[in-house]
C-alpha cells in the first residue's frame, strides 16, 4: 500500500501519476462530505476544487502526514461551511440544517479517519467481497443468509466461511490504516490469522 | 441465526452491528467500532461517487513544485550541427534533442513546404498530461498534446523560420527550449517575406 506519505513526497518529486492517485484516493470522501453538508451540485464542484487548491498548496506542510485523512476532513468541512454561509438561501440554510441534522445523527463518533479507512479498504478487496458484505451488512434490505446466498449465486453452506474470509480481510486492510483492533481469540482459526488470510477471488466457489 | 457458528469476534461483531446476531459477551470496543464500521458502510453505500470530471479538472492543478518557473532544455544533438552526413541525412530534415538533468525532448523537424513545417517527437522526464506548444518567430501559436509514450506531433504555418517549444501543464510553462530555426542558413529565408525587424535608434 502507497501511504499519504509516500504519495505526497512523490507529488513534490514532480509527478503527476501521484497527485492523480492523492485525488482519487480521497474524492469520493470530499465529494460525499460536501454533498451532506447541503451544497448543491454546483457549488460542491467549486468546493471541490477548492479542496484541492489547498491541498496543493499545502503539500510540503503535508510532506510527513501519514494519514491525510484528518486535514482532508476538516478542510473540507471548513470550506463547506464558507460557501454554504456566501450562498445560502433561506429555503437553503433550512434544507442545510436539516441535512447536517441527519448527519450528526449518522455520525455517532465515527471519524473522518475511520470512514476514509472503509473506503479505502473496501476498494481492496475484490468485487465478490464487496459484494457479499454489502449485502450482508451495508443494505438496508436485510436479506436472509439464503436470499444472499441466492443473489451471489452461492452454496449457503459456503456463506459463513466466505464471509469469515471476507470480514478478515477487511480488518487486515482497516488495520494496515491504522483502524481496528488486533482480535486475539483461540477460537480464530488459523487461516484467519492476520497474515494467512485470503480473500476469496471473484472466480472463487464460494 | 449464522449460517456457521466460528467464534470469532470480529465476525460477531459485524452480525451485531447489522442485527443478525446478538452483541452479547462481545468487547464493548470491538462492538462499538463494528456499530460505526456498519453505519458508514451503509452511508457509503447509498451515495453516489465522485464525479470523474471534478477529479480531472483537479489534475490541472499540478505543476512539478519544486521547479521555479520554466526549465530552460539545452540543445546538446543536432543533425545540422554535425559533419557526418549519415546523421545529417539527405534530407532537409533536422534532428535535435533538448535536455536538462532530468527531462529529455527529441524532435524531427520536416522540411518546409506548403503545408507547413510538420515537428514531431517525444518528451521524457516531464509531467504527463502537459501539452507542447510551439511558439514561431512571426507570434503564431501551435499546440499538441503529449500523448502516451510521450509523443506530440504539430504543424507549423509555413512561414515560419524559427520557432521555439514550452511543455505547459495545465496553465504553466514547465520547460522551454531555445529558438530552433527552420531551414539551414544555406537555404535561404522562407518564401513568406520574414516581418521586418524594428530598428534601433
Amino acid at each position: 500500500m502507497i501511504t499519504d506519505a509516500e504519495l505526497v513526497r512523490r507529488c513534490l518529486a514532480g509527478e503527476s501519476d501521484a497527485w492523480r492517485g492523492l485525488l482519487e484516493r480521497y474524492a469520493d470522501l470530499v465529494h460525499a462530505l460536501l454533498r451532506r453538508s447541503g451544497l448543491d451540485e454546483s457549488s460542491a464542484e467549486d468546493a471541490f476544487q477548492e479542496v484541492a487548491l489547498l491541498l496543493w498548496k499545502h503539500l510540503r506542510r503535508l510532506r510527513d502526514v501519514e494519514r491525510l485523512a484528518s486535514w482532508v476532513g476538516t478542510t473540507t468541512r471548513r470550506i463547506a461551511w464558507r460557501s454554504r454561509h456566501r450562498t445560502r438561501t433561506r429555503e437553503g440554510h433550512e434544507s442545510a440544517a436539516r441535512r447536517a441534522d441527519v448527519q450528526a445523527e449518522a455520525d455517532r463518533g465515527a471519524t473522518v479517519e475511520e470512514e476514509q479507512a472503509l473506503r479505502e479498504a473496501l476498494g481492496h478487496l475484490g468485487a465478490r467481497c464487496r459484494e457479499l458484505l454489502s449485502l450482508l451488512y451495508f443494505q438496508s434490505s436485510e436479506d436472509s443468509y439464503e436470499e444472499v446466498a441466492r443473489k451471489l449465486s452461492m452454496p449457503r453452506g459456503s456463506l459463513g466461511p466466505t464471509r469469515a474470509r471476507c470480514l478478515e480481510a477487511l480488518r487486515q486492510e482497516l488495520l494496515l490504516r491504522g483502524v481496528g483492533t488486533e482480535v486475539s481469540d483461540p477460537a480464530v482459526p488459523a487461516s484467519l490469522q492476520a497474515g494467512a488470510s485470503r480473500p476469496p477471488k471473484d472466480d472463487d466457489e464460494a | 441465526m449464522s449460517p456457521v457458528a466460528p467464534d470469532v469476534p470480529w465476525v460477531r461483531a459485524f452480525d451485531a452491528a447489522a442485527g443478525r446476531a446478538s452483541a452479547a459477551g462481545l468487547p464493548a470496543d470491538l462492538g462499538a467500532l463494528a456499530s460505526r464500521l456498519v453505519v458508514l458502510g451503509r452511508r457509503i453505500e447509498q451515495e453516489s461517487p465522485c464525479p470523474t470530471r471534478w477529479v480531472r479538472k483537479a489534475e490541472a492543478l499540478f505543476a512539478p513544485p519544486t521547479r521555479i518557473g520554466a526549465r530552460l532544455l539545452a540543445l546538446v544533438l543536432d543533425s545540422w550541427a554535425t559533419p557526418v552526413s549519415a546523421v545529417r541525412g539527405a534530407s532537409g530534415r533536422r534532428y535535435v534533442r533538448l535536455a536538462d538533468e532530468d527531462a529529455r525532448l527529441d524532435a524531427e523537424i520536416g522540411e518546409p513546404s506548403g503545408a507547413g513545417v510538420q515537428v514531431r517527437g517525444t518528451v521524457e522526464g516531464l509531467a504527463s498530461g502537459a501539452t507542447v506548444v510551439a511558439c514561431t518567430d512571426r507570434r503564431k501559436t501551435v499546440r499538441a498534446a503529449v500523448r502516451e509514450g510521450g509523443v506530440f506531433e504539430l504543424v507549423l504555418p509555413a512561414d515560419a523560420a524559427s520557432f521555439h517549444l514550452d511543455v505547459r501543464v495545465g496553465r504553466r510553462t514547465v520547460a522551454r527550449t531555445p529558438a530552433l530555426a527552420t531551414r539551414s542558413a544555406d537555404e535561404g529565408p522562407p518564401t513568406v517575406p520574414a516581418r521586418p525587424r524594428r530598428r534601433t535608434p
